[in-house]
Parts: C-alpha cells; structure tokens; sequence
C-alpha cells in the first residue's frame, strides 16, 4: 500500500512539473512542448507492441494517420470543404470525431493484427509494414476522398461545448497543451492499470516465455490480438491529437517516417516502461531543437543515435538510468550499512 | 477411474517413430513413472499430450473427452499442467510473479476492474499475494520472493517451476525430468514435493533418469524405448523384466 | 489486344524486374550468410546511384570513372557497416531484431547523410546510352539494354563464383552451418566482411545501372528495399535462385498490372502478394 501511495506521488508531482513547463515560454516553445505530448502517447502505444508484447510491427503508422484522417475527414465543414476540394462537409463535433477515430482504429488494428499475429519476429513485421504501405498507396491514390499528397486542410480548431458551460475552444499551443497533457496522463495512468491487470500479467508472461506460458492456459494469439488493438486505438487517440492540433493532416502521418519516429522514440527512451517512451518523446523533439540542429541533420543524428543506443545501451536509455540509480543507492545503503555495523 | 488414455499414439519425424502406437491408461490418485533411454520419446510423448505436438496418428483422451486437437492453452484449461526439461520459467519476472502466472486460470478480473481498482480488483490481487506466498513458503523461497527467476541456482529454478504447476491446480501434472543436475538435498526436496502433490490427489506423470526417485514414488511405471511401449506394472514387475534390462543395457543408459 | 503495347510492358517489365533481382540478391547473400537483414541495404543502392549520377552530371566525370568510384565507395560503406554497426551485436541474443533496428537506424543515417551532402533533388542523369529505337512500335530504351546485358552477366557471374571458386564455396559453408564451418577452419570475422562487402557491390551495380532509368534521390532507399524485402519473403529467405525468377516476375507483374488494372497501384501488387505468401506460405515459394 504504501509502495502504491509513493508510486502516485511521483506521478502527481510529474504531472505538476508538466503542467507548470509551458507557463511564460514563448509559443515556438510551447508548440514544440505539445507537440512533445502527443508524439509521447504514439510512442506509448507502439510501446505496448515492443516492450509489452515484445513483438515488432512496422505499421504502427498506420493507425496514427487513420486517427487523424478519421477526425480531419469528418470533422471538415462547408467553408473548409471548399479549401480542402474535398467533396465531405459532415461537420462533426468533437464529441462525435473522438470515437469514430478511435473505432477506425480499432477496427483496422484488430482486422490487420488477426491477419499479420500468425506471424513471428521479423516476418510479423514485415506483413504490418505491408498492410500500412499499402494504406499509404491508398491515401495519395484516392485523391477525391483523401486529398491524396496534400492531405485534408483546413480541419476547424477544436472545440467542445458541453450544456451550460462555454464553449472551450482549443486554438493556440498553449490551451492545446493542456488538452494533449490530459490525454496524456490518461494513456499513462490505463497503461499502468492495464499492465497490473490479469491481462497485463498475461501479455508479460507471453512476452517473457511464451511456450510456457501456453502451458499455463494463456491463449497467445487472444492476448496478442487484443493487446494489438488496444496499441492501434492509442495511436488512433494521438492521430486524433495531432490532427486537431496541427488543424492539416497529410499522408506523412501515415509514412514510413513516422515509423522510422515511433521506433527511435521506444527504442532510444527504453521498452516496456511508462517513462521511457514519454523520454524519448522529449530526446526526439528537444535534444535537435537544444542544439540548434539543423532539419535534415535531425534524423541523421537520430539514425546514428538509434545505432549506438542498440549497441551499448539495448535496454534504452530510461531502464538504464533506472539502473544506474539503482547501483548508485544499493552501494549508499551498502556503505551505510557498513558504517552501522562499525558505530555499533 | 482412468483420467488419461493414449490410444495407439504416434509421432513420426520424417522416418523417424519417435512414438510409436504408445497405449497409456493414467488412473486418478496414479504417479506413474515414464522411463526410457535417451531419445526413445518420453519428451515427445509428453508434447503430444499436452498439445505442443499434434499426433501422427492416434489419439488423447482426458477423461472421455479427445483433446489431441486441441492447442496447449485449452488442454491446460482442462487441468493438465506440465513442466519442461529444459528450464522454463519467466526469467525476468520474480520469483512471486512467476507464481502468480500459474494462477492465470484460477483468476478472472478485468482490465476495467483494474483500472477502476474496484474492490473486487483489491481482493483478487490480495488473494493472489497470499497464495504465491503460501506456496513459496512450501517449498522454501518466501525469503526470495522478490528475486528474479533467472537469478536462482538451476535446483532451485527446477522446483520453482514445478511450484508454478501447482498453483495451477492443476488434476494431472506432467512433470519431465524434475530432478536433473540435482544434489542429493535437492532431489529429496522433490521428492518430498511429490509426495504431497500425491496426497493432494493429484495425479501425476514423472520423467526421470534419477531410478531413486522412480522406484520410491512410482505405483506404476511404463517403459519406452525407440518410441514403443515395451514393459508396464509396478517398480518390482519392471525391474525384473528381461526386454528392460536388455533394453537398457543395450544403449546409453546412465544409471543414477 | 494491341500486342506492341503488350511487348513494350513486358521488356518494361523485365527490366525493371532485372533490377529488383540485382538488389534482392545482395539482401539473400547477407540473409544466407549472417541470417540477419541489412535495412540500409536500400541505402546502399541509393549511394551507389547518387555518387554515379552527381559524378557524371554535376562533376561530368567519365561513365566508367564514375561507376569505379561509386562501387569503392559503396563496398567501404558495406564493409564499414557490417564492422561498426553488425558485429558488435551480432551472435547476441535477440539479434535478429536487433541487427534489423541497428540497420534501420544505419538506413535514417545514410539517406539523411545523402540529403545534407546532394540535398533532396532528385539528380537526373543521361548516358551515351540514353536513346530509344522504336522497333515495330516497341520503344527500347538503351540504358535497360545495358541494365539487362550487364545485370544479367553480373548474376550469371555470381552464381558461377558461388559454386566454383574456393571462396564463394566457403561463402556457401557458411551460410549452411556457421559453427562447423568455423571446424573446417573457414575464418567467419573474413567470410561476413566479404558478404557484406560483396552485398553492397550488388546493391551499388544495380544503383549504378537505374541512375539513368529512375532520377535519383537520397529517399529512395526505403522504396527499394521494400520491393527487395517482397522478392526475397516471395522467394524465400535465402534462396538465390529463386530471388532472381521473383525478381524478374515482380517487374513484369507490376508492370502488366499498371498496363491493364491500374496504374496507380502498380507498386500496391507486390505488397499484396507478399502478404498472401507471407500468410499461406511462409517459407516462400522456392526451396533452399
Ligand atoms: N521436433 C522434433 N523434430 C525432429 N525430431 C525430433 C523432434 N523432437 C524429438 N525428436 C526426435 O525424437 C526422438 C525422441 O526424442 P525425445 O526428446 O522424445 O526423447 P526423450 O525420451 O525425451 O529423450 P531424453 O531422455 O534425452 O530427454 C529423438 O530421436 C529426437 O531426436
Ligand atoms: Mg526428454
């Protein structure tokens, strides 16, 4: 119990760090610290693929572009629709584009992993990678319904209007921020839950060993299946993010690049923990930004990042932090110990 | 009554007959003892019951019903528990949550009830504490419960591993070669450990090349070589019977 | 039918498919030997075609010159890279995996290398081989029948190397069973660099001989090796002989498919079809 009440402070005092970073930075700073947010819960969800499941998909990008095509298709209104060229002008609120979003997601993640979850290792990635590919070719190629390479523009801001209060409308980075931090912490606290579930402890216990874990009546394929989707429908939530606040959406977002981004996040932040992704969030969109680097130098480092990183430190660099700090108060509390046993 | 039937089982790979027309009968309440040289298809045996393998020809039955089509995780739904002969456990989880993942099937709560930490959540999470202790205390790791599996010394991962199947409660357990790479204080360990498996009514199925722990546990044994049942009865039958000895003596028997 | 526009699709086709078999073949030598996958190995192809087309276009460098350059330079990256970036985490556990994401990593490094040195324009270039004859209504581009002649005298090369000489036999031990391999005396460290080195001269040819087909740019790695990923999943891990019959037969489906059902998703066939294999028939169509 006690364990559990430390484990909640660290993460309200978390979240009031997070919630107190915009305030007084300039908007340049502030969109990058959103835009942080919302890429922290893609590399979340692709999380769960790679460190919970421990398996690999290629086509984690897929999800993220439908969640925000979903949204930018059905939320486009007549004067936008004229901008767009795009003959849809539904007009969708919030409250309706949230959860058609997150059902696309759904849907395509539980269709495309029923289909590839037969496959194991590299060939698993390889059938996602083909059904995003081919998602993408549709996107560009179906030009009257998608906008093809110029995307859906025009996506009006986000609002909410909920019976007897204001409308809240969520136009500038810095109102968005708090918007993306609340998802945020909800991805983070149904993560946490989901892991101490019986469904988590399955979902580990497969990833650890999974001929044995068959052998204890965990049925791999259900588990993996259903992990898979709940993985698509949060990077479903996080296009949905980026859509509304970027207010465009092109096939990028559902582009190799956002795969080459999901993995450089997980794998250099570190797997299977709620911290590391959210860590290489920030590695990924600050450390170039820090350094003043330069657009096109940016993957190049990360590239370069992602090797050294596999070579040296293969946990990533969160877990390896955890360690270190870990060696570092065993050796204190053994030294103190020592110390005790001399004053006596 | 017979809980376990083989009927005429075989595996065959390529030319190989790993198993070959093998009829088995387990009766509830039996520890039955599966001996063999090396290579003459207990193993395989052992895969074909539990689904890991699926027969040639032949078939399983478990209590009337075939289940020689069905995949590990549904026959161990239906209360067959296994362990490996080769170290098999959840090496980067703790001594406790490996525990705790045999109690996969004794337990039903939610991703809902979790994250709403219902009370039911509360109970079922304090249930299942309580057990994996109760167990560890039984074969004497509580104090290492939070150590990592990968961490104990191999006589202790074996028996940790046949404490996962007990926290399936599981009616037949299948257990391959428990006590290999054991010392004398180990191997007593297991035995004491599947003395009370068996008086828990637990029936049980043993691999094993350590004769001591045949011959003391065992009220029957059955005996492969080149994957065909050649001798079955009690441990006196056996040991006097001309086809084992020869069969014995004539391969890489390791006497224990 | 109009047969003309039938013919032009399938020496199209073909040709194409002479390319996708060049670079597949250097992914099935590393496959077979190290049974790992080198992602960078579209990248390779895209330095081999971007030193070649700057060199003659922007440097106006001799063909020949030019094709040398490209080729050393491409077998110091090979090599570099099996060293720095494979080897360290080759052997471990998981490596498969691990050397897939190294080499992912190594692939964003190199086509964002490219962008800084040539940036993102594409780079045209044209050869003394650069014409079309008309035969018959057929339009014959020069630069395929280059691709084709020499392309095919490439494979038909390699396959006699691969089973004549000493060490394309030792190549071959290698990839069967490394840990007897390593009895016989065979030294692997020696046997990878050359794989490597020899992989990346494949993927650099075939970079070479579509420079003057395709324009070259520094992202197109990725497009490539997923037509490479789709012959050798189709053909089978590790079969040569049966990424060189996939790779002819993905360019002439592609194109036949772009000719008579759509153009749009001529590239979309060959996803398909990797999938339906990779599903019913995981092992691939041809045997090792
Ligand atoms: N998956 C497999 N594919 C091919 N052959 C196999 C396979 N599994 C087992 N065999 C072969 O079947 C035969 C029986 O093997 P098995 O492992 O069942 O023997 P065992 O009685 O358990 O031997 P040991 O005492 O060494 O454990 C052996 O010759 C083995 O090589
Ligand atoms: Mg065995």
């Amino acid at each position: 119990m006690k364990k559990y009440n430390k484990h909640l402070m660290t993460y309200i005092v978390l979240t009031a760090i997070a919630a107190a970073l915009p305030l007084g930075r300039d908007v340049y700073v502030q969109h990058l610290l959103t835009l942080t947010l919302i890429l922290a819960i893609y590399a979340l969800s692709y999380n769960i693929i790679v460190g919970y499941m421990g398996l690999f998909s290629f086509g984690h990008q897929a999800f993220f572009g439908l969640g925000g095509y979903t949204i930018g298709l059905l939320s486009l209104g007549e004067a936008s629709a004229g901008r767009s060229a795009l003959p849809l002008s539904l007009a969708w609120p919030v409250w309706a584009t949230l959860p058609a979003s997150l059902l696309v997601c759904a849907i395509a993640g539980y269709v495309i992993g029923y289909v590839s979850l037969q496959m194991r290792g590299v060939y698993l990635g390889l059938v996602t990678l083909g059904f995003a590919m081919l998602i993408w070719m549709a996107t560009i190629n179906e030009r009257h319904f998608t906008g093809g390479v110029s995307g859906v523009r025009g996506i009006p801001p986000f609002e909410l209007t909920l019976p007897g209060l204001p409308t809240l409308e969520l136009s500038s980075p810095f109102s968005f921020y708090y918007f993306a931090l609340v998802l945020l912490v909800f991805t983070i606290y149904f993560i946490s839950r989901l892991t101490k579930s019986r469904f988590g402890r399955a979902l580990v216990a497969l990833r650890e060993n999974e001929e044995r874990a068959s052998a204890l009546g965990v049925d791999a394929f259900k588990y993996y299946l259903m992990a898979f989707t709940i993985a698509a429908t949060l990077a479903g939530l996080a296009g949905f993010a980026y859509s509304y606040y970027l207010r465009y959406i092109t096939p990028t977002a559902l582009g190799i690049t956002f795969l080459w981004s999901a993995v450089i996040m997980v794998i250099i932040g570190g797997t299977g923990t709620l911290l590391g992704p959210v860590i290489g969030a920030f590695i990924f969109v600050f450390v170039p930004e820090v350094f003043r680097i330069a657009e096109e130098l940016r993957l190049l480092l990360f590239g370069a990042a992602l090797v050294v990183v596999i070579i040296f430190l293969p946990q990533g660099i969160y877990p390896s932090l955890v360690s270190l700090w870990d060696r570092f108060i065993l050796r204190r509390q053994e030294r103190k110990g020592i110390e005790g046993e001399i004053s006596k | 009554m017979v809980i376990l039937e083989a009927k005429r089982l075989s595996k065959h790979f390529g030319g190989l007959r790993a198993v070959d027309k093998v009829d088995i009968g387990i009766d509830q309440g039996d520890i039955y003892g599966l001996i063999g040289p090396n290579g003459s298809g207990k193993t395989t045996f052992f895969n074909l019951v539990t689904g890991f393998l699926p027969p040639t020809t032949g078939q399983v039955l478990y209590k009337g019903e075939v289940i020689s089509k069905l995949k590990p995780h549904q026959i161990s739904q239906r209360g067959i528990a296994r362990t490996f002969q080769q170290n098999s456990l959840f090496p980067h989880l703790t001594i406790k949550e490996n525990i705790i993942a045999g109690r996969h099937l004794k337990t039903s709560g939610s991703i809902a009830g979790s994250f709403f930490n219902t009370i039911s959540y509360k109970e079922e999470q304090k249930g299942l504490e309580q057990k994996a202790m109760e167990l560890l205390t039984f074969i004497g790791l509580e104090e290492r419960a939070d150590v990592l599996a990968k961490n104990l010394p191999h006589g202790e991962q074996r028996i940790l591993e046949i404490a996962i199947t007990l926290a399936e409660e599981p009616q037949l357990i299948l257990l391959d070669e428990p006590a290999t790479g054991m010392n004398a204080i180990e191997t007593a360990k297991v035995i004491n450990l599947i003395q009370s498996i068996r008086e828990m009514g637990t029936s049980v199925i043993i691999v094993e090349h350590h004769m001591q722990v045949i011959m003391g546990m065992c009220n029957r044994i059955g005996v492969l070589s080149s994957g065909v049942k050649i001798a079955e009865g009690t441990p006196e039958d056996v040991s006097k019977n001309k086809e084992v000895i020869a069969a014995y003596l004539g391969s890489g028997w390791k006497h224990a | 039918m109009d047969w003309a526009l039938f013919a032009q699709q399938v020496f199209y086709g073909l040709s194409n498919g002479m390319a996708y078999a060049l670079f597949a073949i250097g992914l099935v030598v590393i496959f077979g030997i190290l049974g790992i996958i080198n992602v960078a190995h579209g990248e390779f192809y895209m330095m081999g075609a971007m030193i070649f087309s700057w060199l003659v276009a922007i440097q106006g460098v001799n063909l020949v010159v030019a094709a040398v350059i490209a080729l050393a330079v491409g077998v110091i990256i090979g090599i570099l890279s099996n060293r720095l970036v494979v080897q360290p985490i080759y052997g471990k556990p998981s490596f498969v995996l691990a050397t897939f994401l190294a080499t992912l990593g190594l692939s964003i490094f190199l086509a964002n290398l490219a962008t800084v040195v040539w940036g993102a324009f594409p780079i045209n270039v044209t050869t003394p081989f650069s014409l079309v004859v008309r035969p018959g209504g057929i339009a014959i581009a020069g630069d395929r029948i280059v691709l084709f002649v020499i392309g095919g005298a490439v494979l038909w090369l390699l396959m006699q190397w691969m089973s004549k000489s000493l060490l394309g036999k030792q190549l071959q031990a290698a990839a069967q069973d490394a840990v007897s391999a390593r009895l016989v005396g065979i030294n692997l460290m020696r046997v990878y660099a050359i794989g490597f080195g020899l992989a990346s001269v494949l993927a650099v040819v075939s970079g070479i001989l579509m420079a003057p087909i395709w324009t070259s740019n520094p992202y197109m790695g990725p497009l490539v090796i997923l037509k490479g990923f789709i012959v050798t999943i189709v053909a089978g891990m590790g079969n040569f002989r049966g990424a060189i019959i996939v790779g002819l037969l993905l360019g002439l489906v592609e194109a036949i498919f772009g000719q008579y059902v759509a153009v749009q998703y001529r590239e979309a066939v060959g996803y398909g079809v990797m999938i339906l294999v990779l599903l019913f028939k995981p092992e691939g169509l041809f045997r090792r």
